[in-house]
């Protein structure tokens, strides 16, 4: 089955008899990138769960007034990054603990995860992803594993994108340095 | 000078225009060829002398270093060669049913409020004006009541005893106010009559000097 085109799910949208239909095929078409881009950001799945819920709720109640020129896809992005930095900086004030034991945190829940084994090149990645800041983890996300462009990811964050490259040039380094310390 | 002789000769039968030129005369160092041999000798015992020296290094190498070093250079990093599968794991069927949840979750919350309008956004200063005032103007009267509290408030502090000790030592002034007080009260009093009986006695009062200064 091909995949339906964006404006096509948005003309849907527009009608009050197809809305829900509308939605059901963006939610269908953009449900897994999004879970995955969330989940590489707060790390559990119920915290994934709760902020891809939280940010297809305000998708819901705004879609109507989006503004098309921005481009679908880097819009459910930008919401979805929003939610996920929203949600760790709470979590953060929400914490007892300093922020250092906040991301020591991430990563002992990394390695609580089912199948965890920390000789594995992908484990090491993940732990190595959250020993960044978040918004370079953010980065380093979009641009690794989405393959997302510059130019769609200065959407997505609304940084330049020389700042981009840049933030991308830094983590990657991180994300060396601690595979291969580790 | 003989082979001189024959090499020129060859030369010439050979048809070669090759001029003859004289080797030039070399010198030797003054004795080299007597040591020479000496410096041959030298040479060789030397280079047996490094030859049987041990060729093995003292330095200690990690056990299995060696086969490992291969492994370490064919994972060198890159970070094109790092998987890029997510190991994570989802709850299985997650997905199917994920857009459903979500559309009965919107169905049982209320519309979010909506944003004040520009037109009431331009009256919200006034409104907020109004309210600073309020509470200024209502603040103030709070402030005075309760500085002046009231004549049976300030009566209540004070006990029966000292009440009854001001009126025993201004009974007198009290008694002319209350005859006063009474005189004014009645509605009866002919005004007429008590201001011309005032006038009397104020005329009466005055000395026949005082009166016939001031007729003149």
């Amino acid at each position: 089955m091909a995949e339906i085109n964006d404006q096509d799910i948005l003309d849907l949208f527009q009608v009050a008899s197809t809305r829900e239909r509308a939605f059901s095929l963006l939610v269908k078409k953009y449900q897994e990138r999004l879970y995955w881009h969330i989940r590489r950001l707060v790390v559990h799945h119920e915290d994934t769960n709760d902020v891809l819920q939280n940010m297809l709720i305000k998708v819901w109640r705004n879609l109507e007034n989006f503004r098309q020129d921005a481009g679908l896809y880097t819009w459910l992005y930008r919401i979805a990054t929003n939610e996920s930095l929203t949600y760790l900086d709470q979590q953060k004030k929400k914490s007892t603990y300093s922020i250092s034991d906040h991301e020591s945190g991430l990563a002992n829940s990394i390695k609580a995860e089912k199948g965890f084994d920390a000789n594995k090149l992908e484990w090491k990645l993940q732990l190595a992803i959250q020993s960044l800041p978040e918004k370079q983890r953010a980065v380093f996300c979009l641009r690794y594993y989405d393959e997302m462009p510059y130019e769609k990811m200065s959407h997505v964050l609304e940084t330049s994108e020389g700042s981009l490259k840049a933030s991308y040039h830094h983590a990657a380094k991180k994300v060396e340095e601690y595979i291969r310390n580790n | 000078m003989q082979q001189k002789i024959n090499i020129e000769q060859e030369l010439n039968d050979l048809q070669l225009k090759v001029p003859i030129v004289s080797m030039p005369e070399f010198s030797v160092p003054v004795g080299y060829f007597d040591n020479l041999e000496m410096s041959v000798l030298d040479r060789i015992h030397s280079e047996d002398f490094i030859a049987q020296l041990p060729k093995n290094m003292p330095f200690d190498v990690p056990q299995g270093y060696f086969d490992q070093l291969t492994n370490e250079l064919n994972t060198s990093f890159s970070l094109e060669q790092l998987p890029k599968n997510t190991p994570y794991q989802v709850p299985i069927g997650y997905f199917n049913d994920l857009d459903t949840q979500i559309l009965s979750k919107i169905a049982q919350t209320k519309p979010a409020l909506k944003p004040l309008k520009v037109s009431s956004r331009r009256f919200a200063p006034l409104s907020m004006a109004a309210s600073i005032l309020f509470f200024i103007v209502s603040g103030f009267f709070l402030i005075n009541q309760q500085s002046s509290p009231s004549v049976e408030q300030q009566l209540a502090k004070i006990s029966d005893d000292e009440i009854n000790l001001y009126i025993q030592a201004h009974q007198q002034e009290f008694e002319t106010d209350l005859v006063s007080a009474e005189a004014l009260d009645d509605s009866q009093v002919d005004i007429p009559t008590l201001e011309k009986d005032i006038i009397e006695n104020q005329l009466n009062t005055l000395t026949k000097e005082e009166l016939s200064s001031y007729i003149l």
